[in-house]
């Protein structure tokens, strides 16, 4: 369905915001783009979108060239793209007004927009009144006027509750479900394992690991990861070989360690520290994108 | 054209729910029409009215000093008292003292001063000059009587025709009977009025690049919404509120400044097309100055204080605050540059002087010709920041 193509972008000749860059996303997935600030996630979306031209390479939606404006795909920016004196009936009206469609159509698609972001009890409230949570769902309630095949979330949970990040993610989910292809971009890592079919790691405007999110979390090591509900003494976290990850979760390798499972809860439990949460044979999307990273910084 | 609709009732919406912008451009030029026309009525209108308390002290008591006090009181400019209490607890602006040498000084029989002159601090130096020229005009009047009696002209001739006839002829050259100069409502209806309507650029390119900064305008583009469409629907609904300020400002003049004690707005219906057109070729100026500022401003603070810096800076240069009559010489070359002294200009030249569509055919081809070189230049920025979004 989309098609990057050996794509090079530059905002300035001398510069290179992305390089290179090749990259196939089919209908229903869902893409967690991630890759630390400035890598080129945001231009890379700017391209995806026609918003700017490639210096070399093509971007190819349905087999035809992409341009701005092209009708199926949609935006969802980090910031609320919107405007906050009008109404979210008001706004959701204004934005289908812009696509060619009958007024039954819009009554129609606003209807089921409203329904979809969980919006339908505050058609008459000012968008600017709204919680931080209800501003996101308006933002993407936006987008999905156009009943898009190519949805472009960026950072479209940022500082909302759980309970609205919760709709927005079941909503993702159900546009998946129904065929439509999407590009997430988040620093929230949990967030993307969740929601993410297919996993694009950024850095210097190229992809440096890409792959299912199944593939990339599956792990043959002999690593557990775990948590306890007291930080551990430091000589039983040295006898045992324990990696903190943070102050109460820890990670062993068992072959490293010369333990078995059996062995280390054991070791543990005698200690006073019942294992809880204790995952093994599975990464961390966290763990995958940090090694990736270092990996990525140390070689280049 | 649906989509042009959803845009303009959006940014009617939006305006309509904006009492900050709608306070700045009509409350605040009804304001200054109200207050400006009133401060200064007595000073605009060549003198119209004006009257200057004073104080006249009599020391000679002869024929020529009472021929001279009858004469100094024809003036429409003096009224005078007979007092001799000091300037500063009597509240007169000025002292007029006839010497007891007067009539010797007339003659030029003496070294001595005939007529001493005090004026108040307060008095300016323009009603000074005033006074001085009344006082001179009547001095001269009296000594070239005296002269023509002694050649021998018959007094009755040598007063009346010889020198207020046949020396001095005076004429106001103008298109009708209307005085040449306007008056505080003439000045300042429309004055404040092209003021009111440059001051769209502050909330017109704040909302530009509030939607620029918010990423709406990019989540428009991807809509597949043009760019003119956008800038479009942005502008008409300020043309809009120009036109309602040009109706509103002139019924302020017409009827309201009546009611408060000023003096009423003179709109003859012959001259509403031809003000229309100044409006509306005033109001393209300001619609392109903003566009041009929303374009090359990168933030709200810098388009705002942009707008404000410029707006009153063009106004001061182009006689909304000070009439560019009242002005030296050399600045008046120097509010020639400013569009809102051709929008002004053409604006007292129909409410004035009944001025037709000849006389205001240069200021608004100027308003035009400024307008479309605005535009065009906003029109590059855009193009290339939306190539670079």
């Amino acid at each position: 369905m989309l098609s990057l193509d050996r794509l090079s972008f530059g905002y300035r000749p001398h510069e290179q915001q992305i390089a290179d860059l090749s990259l196939d996303l089919e209908a229903g997935e869902v893409l967690g783009l991630l890759g630390p600030n400035g890598a080129g996630k945001t231009t890379l979306v700017g391209l995806i979108t026609g918003q700017l031209r490639p210096r070399a390479g093509h971007v190819h939606f349905d087999r035809a060239p992409v341009r701005l404006g092209r009708p199926g795909i949609a935006l969802v920016p980090q910031e609320y793209a919107f405007y906050p004196r009008l109404k979210v009936r008001e706004n959701l009206a204004y934005f289908a007004g812009l696509l060619a469609l009958s007024a039954a159509e819009r009554r129609h698609r606003i209807a089921a927009a409203l329904d979809q972001a969980g919006l339908t009890e505050l058609v008459g409230r000012r968008a600017g009144d709204l919680s931080g949570g209800y501003k996101r769902r308006l933002n993407f309630a936006i987008a999905l006027l156009q009943k898009p095949q190519l949805l472009l979330l960026d950072e479209p949970t940022a500082n909302v509750d759980p309970h609205s990040r919760q709709d927005i993610l079941t909503a993702v989910r159900e546009l998946s479900a129904a065929g439509t292809a999407i590009i997430y971009t988040s620093h929230l890592l949990d967030e993307v394992e969740a929601i993410a079919t297919q996993i694009a790691v950024m850095h210097a405007g190229q992809i440096v690991l890409r792959g299912s999110t199944a593939k990339l979390l599956s792990d043959a090591s002999s690593q557990v990861r775990f948590s306890t509900e007291q930080p551990l003494p430091p000589p039983l976290c040295q006898q045992l070989q324990l990696e903190s990850l943070d102050s109460q979760t820890y990670l062993c390798d068992l072959q490293k360690a010369s333990l078995s499972l059996a062995e280390l809860t054991r070791a543990l439990e005698q200690a006073g520290h019942s294992p809880s949460r204790l995952s093994y044979g599975q990464r961390r999307l966290e763990e995958v994108y940090l090694q990736c990273l270092a990996h990525t910084e140390a070689t280049a | 054209m649906i989509a042009l609709l959803a845009s303009l009732k959006k940014e009617s919406l939006l305006l309509m729910r904006d009492w900050h912008a709608l306070a700045l451009l009509f409350l605040m030029p009804a304001l200054f029409i109200i207050i400006m026309s009133l401060a200064l009525q007595d000073r605009f209108g060549a003198e119209q009215g004006m009257e200057l308390a004073g104080q006249f002290n009599d020391q000679a008591s002869t024929r020529d000093a009472r021929l001279f006090r009858q004469q100094l009181e024809l003036s429409p400019y003096l009224s005078l008292q007979d007092s001799t209490r000091p300037l500063s607890t009597s509240g007169e602006l000025y002292a007029i003292t006839l010497t007891a040498d007067f009539s010797q000084a007339l003659e030029a029989r003496t070294d001595k001063p005939g007529v001493m002159l005090r004026f108040a601090p307060e008095l300016g130096g323009r009603e000074r000059a005033l006074i001085r020229a009344a006082v001179q005009e009547t001095a001269g009047q009296l000594r070239a009587t005296a002269i023509a009696e002694e050649l021998g002209y018959d007094k009755q001739y040598a007063e009346q025709e010889f020198l207020l006839t046949h020396l001095i002829v005076d004429a106001t050259d103008t298109h009708s009977d209307q005085p040449a100069l306007p008056s505080a409502v003439q000045q300042n209806v429309p004055a404040w009025l092209i003021f009111a309507m440059f001051f769209i650029a502050i909330p017109l390119s704040t909302a530009i690049i509030d939607e620029r900064q918010q990423r709406t305008f990019i989540r428009l583009r991807t809509l597949g919404t043009s760019v003119g469409l956008i800038y479009s629907a942005k502008i008409l609904p300020y043309f809009v509120i120009n036109l309602l300020q040009l109706v509103l400002m002139l019924m302020l003049g017409i009827f309201l400044m009546p009611l408060l004690g000023g003096e009423a707005l003179h709109l003859p219906a012959p001259q509403i097309p031809a003000l229309l057109i100044m409006a509306v070729c005033t109001s393209l100026t300001a619609l392109a100055a903003a566009s041009l500022i929303a374009s090359a401003a990168r933030t709200t603070e810098q388009a705002a204080i942009a707008s404000a810096a410029g707006n009153l800076l063009l106004a001061a240069l182009g006689g909304v605050m000070v009439p560019v009559f009242m002005m030296p010489a050399s600045l008046q070359s120097v509010a020639e540059l400013s569009p809102m002294h051709w929008a002004l200009s053409g604006f007292i030249e129909l409410l004035v002087r009944q001025g037709s569509w000849s006389d205001i055919a240069a200021p608004a081809f100027k308003l035009l010709g400024l307008a479309a070189l605005l535009f065009t230049a906003a029109w590059a920025l855009i193009q290339r920041s939306t190539r670079h979004a």
